[in-house]
């Protein structure tokens, strides 16, 4: 035994861990790789938004120069910002495709509901991190957004703690950078720590039919890694991020819109108003977390529907 | 070098992880030119005319990347020390009298090369580089 694995168990470790990972997949499964893919996006997340932080001035009047900066004059700036954005839309669109897929399977049911709650509450802190990231470049899209985003949480009660004080102003713009780049990263680390724990300790659904039969896991992930990043490097250098004005300049659009993630809630508020928003804010998130205790002849439905109703009004929201 | 026979499925699976590792450290290239902050944020060089008009006991105070500098000829070394007191941020003044810089906040004070010397700080006040260039002029800047 060398000294080094004498001390630490290293290599014992990854033999550990590979022998898992080579474990057969369960028949017609390749979809289980998007789970990893989208861990494989977080850790773009966590590595780029660290070399953002670098240069990001968190003021309300320097925030949009300083991002400009990044983007025009730091050297592979606009790279590490393209990719900073491209990964978080692939991100969360790699995570809402793997929550259909595991609702649409019911792989959900008993023993994996604490996997299925952890995930949820996963999905909640990276919309979160989208919502609070897009404020950060402080172009007037970002400052519109804030207002709306301000505009809801008064429906709730909530405009103070959203906006830090009477106004969107500075204290915001510390809330969001605060809740960006510390409560966000620490969420996602008990929650990620968590569901892989959980998955590897039920295994994968199916798992049990999947002896001897092949593709191995490893296999479909280095594969989907390929893929993930091939795609994101695609994006980031072909479609390079953009900032838009500084607030209030007179080439700023006059509607902003939401993230496409948020349009569905953004296009059904038009119509809504008062309490009501409440239940528009927290009605998808309660029902997520419900899945695994109601019955599967009543969540499907339910489910479908709220997921065609979603779509429909996240189409009406882009075209509108 | 034995024939070790290597199946198709072995050679394609080393070529598929070599493919992700290689992907992974290109990724990674980029990483130390991005930390090396662009020629914009680093202040532009200025010149102070001769470099000769600086006899011992001289000073003169000058503007240098959003703050405010001094130029000084101690009777040992020409020196040039950003005036940002370590402390709270003060600028701090040269005093010919005592030979040393005093902060007018809270009575810190520093030697000629920026040494802290008495009061509260946090290290030594910045020395900026600077250069005589050929033609005898003084100038300062990275």
């Amino acid at each position: 035994m060398s000294r080094l694995e004498e001390r630490t168990g290293l290599r014992a470790a990854l033999q550990s861990l590979e022998a898992r990972l080579s474990r057969p997949l369960p028949p017609r499964s390749a979809g289980v790789v998007l789970g990893s893919v989208a861990l494989f996006f977080i850790l773009v997340q966590v590595i780029s938004g660290a070399l953002l932080a670098v240069y990001y001035v968190p003021s309300w009047s320097e925030a949009h120069a300083s991002v400009t900066r990044i983007a025009k004059d730091v050297t592979f700036g606009w790279l590490v910002r393209s990719v900073h954005v491209w990964s978080a839309h692939l991100l969360v669109a790699t995570v809402l495709l793997h929550l259909v897929r595991v609702f649409a399977r019911g792989s959900y049911a008993k023993p994996r509901e604490a996997t299925w709650l952890a995930g949820v509450a996963l999905l909640g802190v990276l919309m979160g991190a989208a919502f609070t990231g897009q404020m950060l470049p402080m172009d007037d899209e970002a400052v519109k957004g804030a207002e709306v985003a301000a505009a809801y949480a008064r429906e709730t009660g909530m405009a103070d703690v959203v906006r830090g004080g009477s106004i969107v102003a500075q204290p915001m713009l510390t809330r969001m950078f605060a809740a960006h780049v510390i409560f966000v990263p620490l969420g996602l680390v008990v929650l990620v720590a968590a569901h892989v724990a959980l998955v590897a300790r039920h295994r994968l659904h199916g798992a049990e039919a999947a002896e001897g039969s092949s593709p191995v896991f490893l296999r479909g992930l280095g594969f989907s890694l390929l893929g993930a990043a091939a795609l994101l490097a695609t994006l980031a250098f072909v479609f390079p991020a953009g900032i838009g004005p500084p607030p209030d300049s007179p080439d700023a659009p006059k509607v902003a819109k939401p993230l496409w993630m948020f349009l569905p809630v953004y296009q059904a508020a038009k119509s809504v108003s008062g309490p009501l928003t409440l239940l528009l804010l927290l009605g998808p998130p309660a029902f997520l977390l419900a899945v695994p205790f109601l019955p599967r002849r009543l969540a499907v439905p339910l489910g479908a529907l709220l997921l065609a109703v979603g779509i429909a009004l996240g189409i009406l929201g882009a075209a509108s | 070098m034995p024939d070790v026979p290597v199946s198709r499925r072995s050679f394609l699976d080393t070529l598929l992880f070599t493919s992700v590792a290689a992907a992974g450290v290109a990724a990674l290239a980029p990483i130390p030119f991005y930390l090396r902050p662009p020629p914009a944020m680093i202040p532009p060089r200025v010149t102070l005319g001769k470099a000769s008009r600086f006899t011992s006991g001289t000073f003169e105070t000058f503007a240098y990347g959003g703050r405010s500098a001094i130029v000084l000829h101690d009777g040992a070394a020409l020196r040039v020390i950003d005036r940002h007191c370590t402390h709270q941020g003060c600028d701090v003044a040269w005093t010919p009298a005592k030979s040393r810089f005093e902060c007018p906040c809270h009575g810190a004070a520093f030697a000629p090369d920026g040494t802290p010397v008495q009061g509260p700080h946090n290290g030594p006040l910045a020395s900026i580089p600077f250069r005589t260039t050929p033609e005898g002029d003084l100038e300062v800047g990275e």
